[in-house]
């Protein structure tokens, strides 16, 4: 009932301090917490002067505000992005101003706004800040610094504000943005602001211009190693049934009568010459090395952290492997069973990052689904990564299943805690932990 | 450290410019008479721009000076609150700027001229770098400085239009400097210049706001607060029908030096003559006491010393009031009262502020003077004349003496009477004693009082009816004798000897039975009147409390903070120059099974010689024979240890079966 009243009051306080952070300067600020104090103080006009204080800085302030609605203008904004970002990783775009004014616009300052949706009490019950540990009892109790937490999680990215210090009538200027991507996914730019601090420099006039937008941030990625699987590094049937681009290997089989639709290349003319009809080469499937790298989402009550990791991990996995010459398969349960390929002229790296940006952790177990997954498809791999969230009977019982393929196994456990034990799993399978902390470092020893 | 969550738009507080803090200072120290301290403490923080020696704090140093800061803050608060009271927040709020002056020097004498946020605020520090930008970040306090010194400035109270002008030229200084720099200086000039004028107007009317919600207050809290009654005639609920309800609002406080035995009574009036339910005094004259020189105090019995003294704090809802006191009043002590006045019915009239207002009443063994008996305090109304004569003869009153007739009278009432406070049936006009004393036989105390005043008299004693205050309802946690409304009382003086002497006939059940009536939310009144009681008014001004405890209690608290501070760098100190013995760092193989092994051949052969390979002490320690299986191991080992794509599991498996196949 109290976190629901709490929840309740949570948005109004969370907008008006937007509203005051955008709007007012950090002079502005300052007044805004002395009016309070010099009023409370002042209270009692017969017992301190504080209400002179406080009725000289409040009459400032409105005078402030009073200034800033004289800010007039036409301006229009050109957003352009990069394709995609990495998180963590600053990355800058470009914003063109258009001054449509006839008279040039001085101390202008540009706040582009990713969209920032608020939670529902139910999203928020379900939220985790690592953060929580370091705050003390009222601010983990109350949750209000968990929430602005989440709601920046959800915005994904923090834009600095930009300062343009002149724009002549009728002319344009291009300034450069630096976004710093916090999360993957998609992040949707809103609207931007176009703002000028009143002659007080106390508060900032602002015209908001919608600007919609979006733009792909890529999971973090780590240095990974080359797939070394011990003995078994034997050819298998490759799906080029699966391939995006058409045509035909290089494998000569055998002729056989033209089928309409066969391309004209692919006329046997000597044949065609001799039988008078027309006969056409048929090539045979390649042979080479498939992967199968599983992504565990079934988060459970883990921090999410160890999520991102391992994401981060698969994401690193697929991009390293595209100088070899061999299909990799991403295997993952969400609300459905998927299966990714990737690699030899089939969806490219792109596509993949794409599908691990947006990939969201389950709370729900779905390893008893990635076993029928896995048990549908692993006679089609060479080898196979299990990227895993956790070691708990459930996951041991899979690994067991799974070392029963006889094919070579590596299975990576992300976790941000010691005392894990690998002694138990079959001696086929090659096991080794990978501690949040140390991502890179444990990485290098595989 | 993590991105800001926000776009906040990143403009750094400004730190003052040269001469701002001083300015502000002084205004500080001119409105709160610490010019002295304003002078020297403000050349210290200016210095700073005009030397170039700086000192290298780093933020562990500032975080520890914040702390010092806030806790010789937090001891003032006490030490302030201990001696006022809650009077002491303005106090609390002059001596604002010394506490944070420590903080303020260390920034201006800093080498980065700014503090982080972590060391005012103990919650950004707790998370460390992981705080966002936002909330983590250096700032200069020059500026909130400046301001906490005008609002410290203001609780002198002192020259009110000089302080308007002159916050208003600093908070002018602050703004120009902060000003927008693209617009030209007129743009701000004028706006500024009115808002500073319409400042002035508006301060004014605040000031005119408060006096009238504060007269409208007073008005509405007529009914709340303490009225003091009419000396010349007081009217009883005698007769009036339907159940009698005092209220439980508290009325005054009262505070004895020394243990009393309750109740006390404490009376305001005393009236001759009764009529038609009213009590009546010819007119009552006052006569002025001199207040005692260079004390505010008033000697109401010459030569006499106070033996115990009662504190009572009361709210005045008139400058001129009665107030309620003891007979034996002997000294009437308090700064809120201007002028002392008594009656010859024994009645202290004072002139004070309204509001609330304390008092200090010291008693001695004399009873305050009162007139002698007049022709009035042996009048009995002509309707009751023959009642009373039939009850006294009753009792046979004519032939006693004034003792007998005291006791007999007393006895007659605890009796035959009992307390009520309801009347059900309408009396005809002039018979509502009769019904009193010959039917009913209850009545509440206006009843039971007038009815022995009259039946004294016809006994022929001089009695008075006199009202007041029983103090009788002790409050534990306030530690105070609470007055209520409902405890109002009356009851009889009679003449005797020479002396006025008290008599109480009303059944001691009257106090229990009227609190049964009590209201529901009298905790939460009683809560909000004591709130009300420590946050307003003023504290007695009387002889000063040694605070030689709480003196003695900080410096021991400050001896300890100091020892635990040294305490800690000492240890700090002591693991620093041990950097590795605490610190372990993990290599990945060191729990390899072979290390016991070799620590046992260390012990029983010979150890290994710096930079030796396990296979060449090996071979130098053992016969060529046992060596091989040893190499083995050691292979084993070396791979465990040292191949970074070897599977380990197997490794460390392999090395524990030759172990155990050596062992």
């Amino acid at each position: 009932m109290l976190r629901r009243f709490l929840f309740a009051n949570f948005k109004l306080v969370y907008k008006l301090s937007q509203w005051m952070r955008h709007r007012f300067t950090s002079a502005g600020l300052m007044i805004v917490l002395i009016i309070p104090v010099a009023g409370v103080f002042g209270f009692d006009t017969r017992a301190t002067l504080s209400f002179q204080i406080f009725s000289i800085t409040l009459v400032l302030l409105i005078t402030s505000i009073s200034l800033s609605l004289f800010f007039r203008g036409k301006f229009s904004i050109e957003r352009r992005l990069p394709d995609f970002g990495t998180v963590g990783t600053p990355l800058y775009y470009s914003c063109t101003v258009k001054n449509k004014n006839k008279t040039p616009k001085r101390g202008l300052i540009l706040i582009d706004d990713l969209n920032s949706p608020f939670p529902t009490i139910n999203e928020f019950a379900k939220t985790q800040d690592p953060l929580d540990k370091k705050r003390n009892r009222i601010d983990r109790f109350i949750g209000y610094p968990r929430l602005v937490n989440t709601i920046q999680k959800c915005r994904g990215g923090s834009i600095a504000p930009v300062s343009i210090d002149y724009i002549a009538e009728k002319s344009n200027a291009e300034e450069h943005i630096e976004l710093i991507p916090l999360r993957r996914g998609y992040l949707y730019f809103e609207k931007t602001r176009l703002g000028q601090v009143d002659p007080l420099g106390l508060f900032h006039a602002q015209k908001i211009i919608n600007n919609k937008d979006k733009l792909l941030i890529l999971p973090k990625l780590y240095k990974t190693p080359a797939l070394n699987f011990k003995g078994k590094r034997t050819y298998q049937l490759g799906g080029v049934n699966n391939a995006s681009s058409t045509g035909d290997s290089q494998e000569f089989m055998s002729l056989r009568d033209y089928r309409p639709g066969d391309p004209i290349r692919s006329i046997h003319w000597k044949s065609f010459a001799k039988t008078n009809h027309p006969v056409v080469k048929e090539y045979d499937d390649e042979f080479f090395v498939r992967y199968g790298l599983i992504l565990d989402t079934y988060l459970d009550k883990k921090p999410e952290e160890i999520f991102e990791n391992a994401v981060s991990i698969a994401a690193s996995f697929m991009t390293a492997q595209k100088e070899q010459d061999a299909l990799l398969d991403l295997m993952f349960i969400g609300n459905n069973t998927y299966r990714f390929t990737s690699g030899r002229g089939l969806g490219g790296n792109e596509n993949i990052l794409e599908v691990l940006s947006c990939i969201e952790p389950e709370y729900q177990s779905n390893i008893l689904k990635m076993e029928i997954m896995l048990k549908e498809y692993i006679h089609e791999c060479s080898g196979l990564i299990c990227i895993l969230l956790n070691l708990d009977d459930e996951r041991k019982k899979l690994i067991e299943t799974l070392s029963q393929f006889n094919i070579p196994i590596k299975i990576l456990i992300i976790t941000d805690a010691e005392g894990i034990i690998l002694d138990d799993l079959p001696d086929s399978i090659e096991a080794n932990i990978i501690h949040s902390d140390s991502l890179q470092e444990d990485i290098d020893r595989l | 450290m993590t991105a800001p969550n926000i776009n906040i738009i990143k403009d750094k507080l400004k730190p003052a410019t040269p001469g701002l803090t001083m300015a502000s200072m002084l205004l500080w120290g001119w409105q709160t008479e610490f010019l002295i301290y304003a002078v020297i403490m403000g050349i210290l923080l200016e210095v700073p721009f005009f030397i170039k020696w700086r000192i290298n704090f780093n933020d562990k140093d500032i975080n520890q000076l914040a702390d010092l800061s806030g806790i010789l803050f937090f001891i003032t608060i006490i030490y302030v609150f201990v001696t006022h009271s809650f009077q002491g927040i303005y106090k609390i709020l002059e001596l604002l700027p010394f506490a944070l002056f420590i903080l303020m020097l260390a920034q201006n004498y800093s080498i980065k001229n700014s503090i982080k946020t972590s060391a005012l605020f103990i919650s950004v520090r707790r998370l460390g770098e992981s705080a966002g930008e936002d909330i983590l970040f250096n700032t200069n306090i020059s500026l909130p400085y400046v301001f906490i010194c005008l609002i410290s400035a203001s609780s002198g109270n002192k020259y009110n239009e000089y302080f308007f002008i002159s916050s208003s030229l600093i908070i002018l200084w602050v703004l120009w400097n902060l000003r927008a720099k693209h617009y030209h200086a007129i743009y701000w000039l004028i706006p500024v210049i009115c808002a500073i004028c319409i400042s002035f107007l508006t301060q004014q009317g605040i000031q005119q706001l408060q006096d009238n919600v504060q007269t409208l207050f007073l008005r509405y809290m007529e009914q709340y607060g303490f009225t003091s009654r009419d000396s010349n005639k007081t009217i009883t609920y005698i007769g009036a029908l339907g159940r009698l309800k005092l209220s439980d609002r508290i009325l005054f406080r009262v505070k004895p030096n020394q243990k009393i035995t309750p109740p006390l009574y404490f009376r305001e009036s005393s009236y001759s003559k009764y009529e038609h339910g009213t009590w009546r005094n010819i007119k009552v004259e006052f006569d002025s006491v001199q207040k005692t020189p260079l004390k505010n105090e008033w000697r109401l019995n010459n030569q006499q010393n106070d033996t115990e003294y009662f504190d009572v704090a009361i709210s005045l809802l008139n400058q001129s009031s009665i107030i309620p006191v003891p007979d034996n009043v002997n000294t009437l002590s308090s700064k809120d009262i201007s002028k002392l006045e008594t009656s010859v019915y024994g009645s202290l009239k004072i002139l004070a502020r309204e509001g609330l207002i304390n008092y200090r009443l010291g008693t001695s063994d004399l009873n305050i003077v009162e007139a002698e008996p007049v022709f009035d305090d042996l009048d009995i109304p002509l309707n009751y004349k023959n009642d009373f004569k039939h009850v006294a003869k009753e009792l046979d009153l004519y032939s006693k003496t004034p003792n007998q007739i005291i006791d007999s009278v007393a006895r007659y009432f605890n009796d035959n009477f009992y307390y009520s406070v309801s009347q059900d049936e309408r009396y005809p006009k002039g018979q509502y004693l009769t019904k009193f004393l010959f039917k009913d036989k209850k009545g509440h105390c206006e009843y039971f009082a007038t009815a022995t005043a009259l039946l004294l008299r016809e006994a022929g004693i001089a009695t008075r009816y006199t009202i007041g205050y029983s103090v009788q309802e002790y409050s534990f946690w306030q530690d105070m004798y609470l007055v209520r409304a409902r405890h109002a009382h009356s009851w009889v003086k009679y003449y005797m000897n020479g002396k006025w002497y008290n008599l109480d006939t009303t059944p001691s059940i009257w106090a229990p039975m009227e609190a049964e009536d009590r209201m529901i939310l009298e905790p939460l009144m009683d809560l909000i009147s004591w709130i009300r009681y420590k946050t307003t008014g003023s504290e007695i001004d009387f002889q000063p409390k040694s605070n030689n405890w709480l003196i003695g209690l900080i410096i021991s608290l400050l001896v300890y903070l100091t020892w635990r501070f040294y305490n800690k760098q000492r240890i700090n100190i002591k693991k620093s120059t041990q950097p590795y013995s605490n610190t372990r760092i993990n290599r990945f193989g060191e729990d390899s099974p072979l290390y016991p092994l070799i620590q046992q051949l260390e012990q029983d052969a010979d150890k290994r010689l710096p930079g030796e390979t396990l296979g060449k002490w090996i071979k130098r320690i053992l016969p060529k024979e046992k060596t091989e299986k040893y190499l083995e191991l050691i292979n084993y080992h070396n791979r465990y240890r040292f191949n970074p794509i070897s599977d380990k599991r197997k490794d460390k498996k392999l090395i524990k079966e030759s172990l155990d196949s050596l062992i």
